[in-house]
């Protein structure tokens, strides 16, 4: 069955790109993708779609309104299952260490090394 | 208070000295002249008299009639000769009689005095042979013409001296009161902001001193005045250097996503015409070349996004001579609230805020400085973000977490002006200070953190620059807003 | 004895010319030189005589009357001498000059002046 990961940012350009740099591991239904382009739409589709569903949620931090960090701690409260990652531009310690007292499963830089992320993926999913 | 002038001072002290020294040569001096001239006369009178009336003793005791001869001579030659007689005292009777008149015959009045056209003096003599006066009467004449003569030089001694006085008046008006007055003219104008006055200060005396003394201060004043401008140059240019480098690192954010795109896209198009070359599969094909042309699309699209945001960074920091240009104002505000956001987010990665945009849509374009104005806009932002964090971190510590900051931009069209609203949630402005804070310098910021020009520039760029206005309103522990008017 | 300087008065005069000179009536000479007169003082014998015989006064009748004269500047005034030789001195050295000394006197200079074709009176 296929991962299902929800991708949080509000660029709208983020989903053509996961869409095509994972159309490989979609089309072989290794993964699917949901996308919410602000924290509040994050929550909103998660309190309808069926919580198991997604495993993995990839969240920008810096986002107007709700911040990556706010929905982290939300999602952490109500859904502990699910694994969280913040991308962020901005990889110094003070964000990483922020991210992970808040309770972040991983950190990823941007631009987002996809091979990274994969390995990533696949490490926080065999640990679960 | 009645005004005098200078040279109305100088010119009463000269006349009335004038004045007075005129009196006193007109009448003081030639009455004096006068008393003394009649005084001196009565005595020569006297004794000229007297010098006949001993004559006549000599002659009569000693037959020596040398001295009454050379007497009477003196006597009979001299012009103002009313009459001399000789009388002699009866001894018996004690009548007086007349001996000898000269001129010849002259009824002498008995009991003649001094009148004002002649003196009478008698001298007596007295010998066993004659006893009585010699009366003598001269007149008054000679004593009358030297009056006038008096008079008339006194008159022309006055002239003499009004004429000096005149003289010496201008003389004064000009090395003092024309000197004066152009210091007091020079002064004035330098009061009115012209710092390159001077005066002529080439007298030795205390005016020129003083000349050379206020040319010495104006000069000072211009140099302090240059340095205070360069001072506040300099400061003004570390406020924009300052809100420059707060915007450098909101833009390095702005570019970085764009050109993520552009390399993210770039490389999975090359990944996916690599595909295109070995896939076989016409469907897939199709599919390949679908995305191919939406990713160019989109590279171009992030290419161009950077390079405005470039372009936007490049106008903001250029100059302040700037040319009003056509300016769309809600593109203006969204732009530089999204660089005020992240550049805000850069330096304060614990603070989020969240950002009301309210744009009428319509508004027509606006002559303005587009660098100055996002100045103006970048700076209120800026203020309400502080704002916001400050009551934020006050509310954390008094363990409040309820609090939510929040900025509203909102622009309208409204009488022929566009009203841009900048509104923070922040813990407002006290009544105290609210007429300070456009004020150059004035700041609430700890010392370091703020130059304090941030509003006081912001406000010269609204009403000097584009003729429109800057006003505050505020509320204690709710709100600041900030409104811009800009004519259209 | 009437003497009188060599310019002047002329050798010879008549009482009435003399009395009439002593009185002051005559000013100049015939030959234009000015009268001047030279008595002997009042307490003098010849002073007195002379105002007596000759002017018909008392010494202090004539000092008076002389007075008169002089004061009215009618007259050049004369001069009154104690002693004969102070007289002849005068006339002799006054052009002009007459005056009257006692009878007799030796006269040094100057020449005696007849009166009525006498020497002294």
């Amino acid at each position: 069955m296929a991962t299902k990961l929800l991708v949080v940012d509000d660029e709208l350009d983020v989903k053509d790109l996961f869409l095509q740099r994972f159309r490989k591991e979609i089309k072989a239904g290794k993964f699917s993708f949901v996308f919410a382009h602000s924290g509040e739409e994050a929550l909103e589709l998660l309190s309808h779609v069926q919580p198991m569903d997604i495993v993995l949620i990839l969240s920008d931090i810096n986002m107007p309104g709700m911040t990556g960090f706010d929905l982290l701690q939300q999602v952490k409260e109500k859904l502990p299952a699910l694994k969280v990652f913040m991308v962020s531009a901005y990889g110094d310690a003070a964000n990483m260490n922020r991210a992970k007292e808040t309770g972040a499963d991983g950190f990823i830089e941007k631009p987002v090394n996809f091979q990274l992320l994969e390995e990533k993926i696949s490490e926080a999913l065999e640990n679960a | 208070m009645i005004k005098l002038s200078l040279k109305s001072k100088i010119w009463f002290t000269v006349l009335s000295v004038v004045v007075m020294f005129a009196f006193f040569v007109l009448f003081y001096f030639p009455e004096q002249q006068q008393r003394t001239l009649l005084h001196n006369y009565n005595t020569e009178v006297q004794n000229l008299a007297n010098t006949v009336a001993l004559g006549v003793k000599i002659a009569l005791t000693e037959q020596n009639l040398e001295g009454v001869e050379t007497a009477m001579d003196f006597v009979r030659k001299n012009e103002e000769l009313k009459f001399v007689g000789l009388m002699q005292v009866d001894s018996t009777s004690g009548l007086k009689s007349i001996f000898k008149t000269v001129p010849d015959d002259y009824s002498i009045p008995a009991d003649l005095l001094s009148n004002d056209t002649m003196i009478v003096k008698t001298a007596s003599f007295s010998t066993p042979l004659m006893t009585g006066d010699i009366v003598l009467a001269m007149g008054t004449d000679a004593i009358t013409t030297s009056k006038k003569e008096i008079r008339y030089t006194s008159l022309f001694v006055c002239f003499i001296v009004l004429c000096v006085g005149v003289f010496i008046g201008f003389l004064l008006a000009r090395n003092i009161s024309v000197p004066v007055l152009a210091l007091r003219d020079a002064a004035i104008r330098v009061g009115e902001g012209d710092r390159t006055q001077q005066v002529k200060s080439g007298s030795q005396d205390e005016i020129g001193e003083l000349g050379r003394a206020f040319n010495k201060m104006v000069k000072a004043l211009a140099v302090a005045e240059a340095e205070r401008k360069s001072a506040q140059d300099q400061l003004i240019l570390s406020e924009k250097m300052a809100s420059l480098g707060q915007m450098t690192a909101g833009i390095a954010h702005e570019i970085k996503n764009p050109l993520n795109f552009v390399n993210n896209f770039s490389s999975l198009s090359v990944d996916l015409l690599q595909e295109l070359e070995e896939s076989t599969d016409e469907e897939d094909k199709k599919d390949i070349l679908e995305s191919l042309k939406s990713n160019l699309g989109k590279i171009a699209h992030h290419g161009k996004r950077a390079d405005s945001i470039v372009a936007t960074m490049l106008q903001h920091s250029r100059g302040t001579a700037g040319t009003k240009v056509p300016t769309d104002i809600n593109h203006l505000c969204s732009e530089y609230t999204d660089l005020a956001f992240h550049g805000m987010r850069a330096t304060s990665r614990d603070f989020n805020c969240a950002i009301v945009k309210n744009f009428e849509d319509g508004i027509p374009l606006v002559q303005a400085i587009p660098q100055e104005l996002s100045r103006v806009i970048l700076n209120l932002l800026n203020n309400g973000f502080y704002a916001a964090a400050e009551r934020e971190r006050k509310n954390k510590e008094s363990g409040n977490t309820e609090y939510k900051p929040e900025i509203r931009i909102t622009t309208a069209r409204k009488d022929g002006n566009v009203i841009i609203k900048i509104r923070d949630n922040g813990s407002g402005i006290p009544k105290a200070i609210k007429d300070k804070i456009f004020e150059p310098f004035f700041t609430t910021k700890p010392t370091g953190q703020g130059t304090g020009l941030g509003l006081s520039l912001s406000y010269d760029i609204m009403t000097k620059e584009h003729q429109g206005m800057m006003s505050v309103d505020s509320e204690e522990n709710n709100f600041t807003e900030f409104t811009l008017t800009l004519p259209l | 004895m009437v003497i009188a300087n060599d310019k002047g008065a002329p050798a010879a005069m008549t009482m009435k010319e003399l009395k009439s000179v002593m009185l002051g009536e005559k000013q100049r000479w015939a030959d234009g030189t000015k009268v001047s007169i030279a008595f002997m003082k009042a307490n003098t014998a010849v002073g007195s005589s002379t105002a007596k015989k000759i002017m018909g006064m008392t010494g202090d009748q004539l000092n008076k009357f002389w007075l008169a004269l002089v004061f009215q500047g009618k007259a050049k005034a004369p001069v009154f001498y104690g002693s004969s030789t102070d007289v002849e001195n005068y006339v002799a050295q006054n052009p002009g000059a007459i005056g009257v000394v006692e009878a007799g006197y030796a006269l040094k200079s100057g020449h005696v002046v007849t009166i009525d074709s006498k020497k002294n009176f």
